[in-house]
């Protein structure tokens, strides 16, 4: 009965098409890929802003209302190697510039900030039994945590560093 | 430009609670500096090395929860020995300070060192303690644990530190003719087969913390590549 197969086949791609959808939780995440040039992040939905650098080396990388923050490479390499991560909760609150994780490297417990104000959504659980996760890959697989920001995340993170002003930035600190 | 500058200032015999509060205050005083350019360039010179022995002794720890590292009970360790047990904002284990240990606490802006890091700021401190106890013939090294040992088997200078915006706090602890006993209490920074030592152990004689402390400027100075200069205590650092 062809009627039937086409309503089973369309069942069918209804039901794969929902498991395509990009899920919010640690178990489906994919890790953020950034276009090397550009610095925006390759995502499957295409209004990704591009990442941006505060001067403490953090990267933040908004997709709607989730902000993705995270460490540079530069910073991971600066650190040494990461023996610990202490993650925020799940659910907290963070102002802009206060402290949202800390990771340690040669006994050293190093702060990091919040660009923005938000609301902590999802934290990478693999940092936990893996810190050196931010080492290998401090801007894509390492990423700290998610936030949920409000309108105001545009005004927060507009004096930001984009990849080449950030870029510039480092290398000009060796003075 | 001109060379970033540390100021050094002896706190002498300090219990660890005011050492803190100044450290801190010093700290919040660079990282609210940075807002004003002019400010900003005065942090540049006026980096901070605060050198103290504390006294009374105390157990410290790091971030991380290391209680298993404490041999006895926190409430032990006060009805018997004393000894108090404080939690700190420091990366690493549990340690002793007490008196005749020599420790300092650089709160310096890493920015001002072409931004090297932490992992290098950790590596010069390491270099400076062991160029300082080969000075006096005691040749250390490092291992894979974060400190300056001898013989790989007992360690000499404890390190642990916190980094803040790129501004340091806490420091290194450095055994110069401390008592030794109070490590029996704790599995120090964790390490359950190998021990301490202090300089006058190792050399069979008293070596005064003030013999220490030139020798360890001049190295930290070319280390670092800062001018260090001696610098008298602020009216409220001054013991109380």
């Amino acid at each position: 009965d062809n009627c039937g197969l086409r309503r089973n086949r369309s069942k069918m791609l209804a039901a794969t098409r929902l498991s395509q959808r990009p899920q919010l939780s640690a178990q489906h995440y994919r890790p953020a890929a950034f276009n090397a040039t550009s610095g925006r992040m390759i995502s499957r939905r295409s209004y990704a802003s591009a990442v941006k650098y505060t001067p403490e080396h953090e990267w933040i990388s908004v997709e709607g209302t989730t902000a993705t923050v995270g460490i540079s490479d530069f910073a991971q390499n600066a650190l040494g190697e990461v023996v610990y991560c202490d993650l925020p909760s799940v659910k907290a609150s963070v102002a802009q510039k206060e402290v949202l994780a800390s990771v340690e490297s040669v006994k050293t417990a190093s702060d990091v900030y919040s660009p923005v104000e938000g609301t902590v959504i999802e934290v990478n659980e693999k940092l936990r039994t893996e810190p050196t996760l931010l080492n290998k890959s401090a801007q894509s697989e390492g990423w700290i945590a998610k936030l949920q920001v409000k309108d105001n995340y545009k005004d927060q993170i507009a004096k930001l560093m984009d990849e080449s002003a950030y870029k510039k930035y480092c290398e000009g600190l060796d003075h | 430009m001109l060379r970033p500058r540390i100021l050094v200032k002896s706190l002498d015999k300090r219990s660890y609670s005011d050492s803190f509060s100044i450290q801190k205050h010093r700290f919040d005083t660079m990282l609210a500096n940075r807002n004003d350019p002019v400010s900003a360039e005065h942090n540049r010179r006026n980096n901070m090395l605060y050198l103290v022995e504390h006294d009374p002794e105390v157990f410290t720890m790091g971030r991380r929860d290391t209680s298993s590292d404490l041999l006895v009970t926190e409430e032990k360790l006060k009805s018997d020995h004393n000894i108090e047990l404080v939690r700190t904002t420091r990366g690493g284990r549990i340690t002793w300070h007490g008196p005749g240990q020599l420790v300092g606490y650089p709160i310096i802006d890493l920015h001002h060192f072409q931004n090297k890091g932490v992992e290098w700021y950790v590596q010069s401190l390491q270099q400076s303690i062991i160029d300082t106890i080969n000075h006096f013939g005691i040749k250390g090294g490092t291992t894979s644990d974060v400190g300056v040992w001898i013989e790989n088997n007992r360690k000499i200078c404890a390190i642990g530190v916190s980094a803040s915006r790129w501004v340091t706090m806490h420091g290194f602890a450095l055994n110069v003719n401390n008592n030794l006993s109070s490590y029996r209490h704790i599995i120090p920074c964790g390490i359950s087969d190998k021990g301490v030592t202090s300089m006058s152990k190792e050399l069979n004689r008293k070596v005064e913390i003030s013999e220490v402390v030139p020798v360890l400027l001049n190295n930290m100075q070319r280390i670092f590549d800062v001018d260090m200069e001696m610098a008298p205590l602020d009216a409220d650092e001054i013991k109380k």
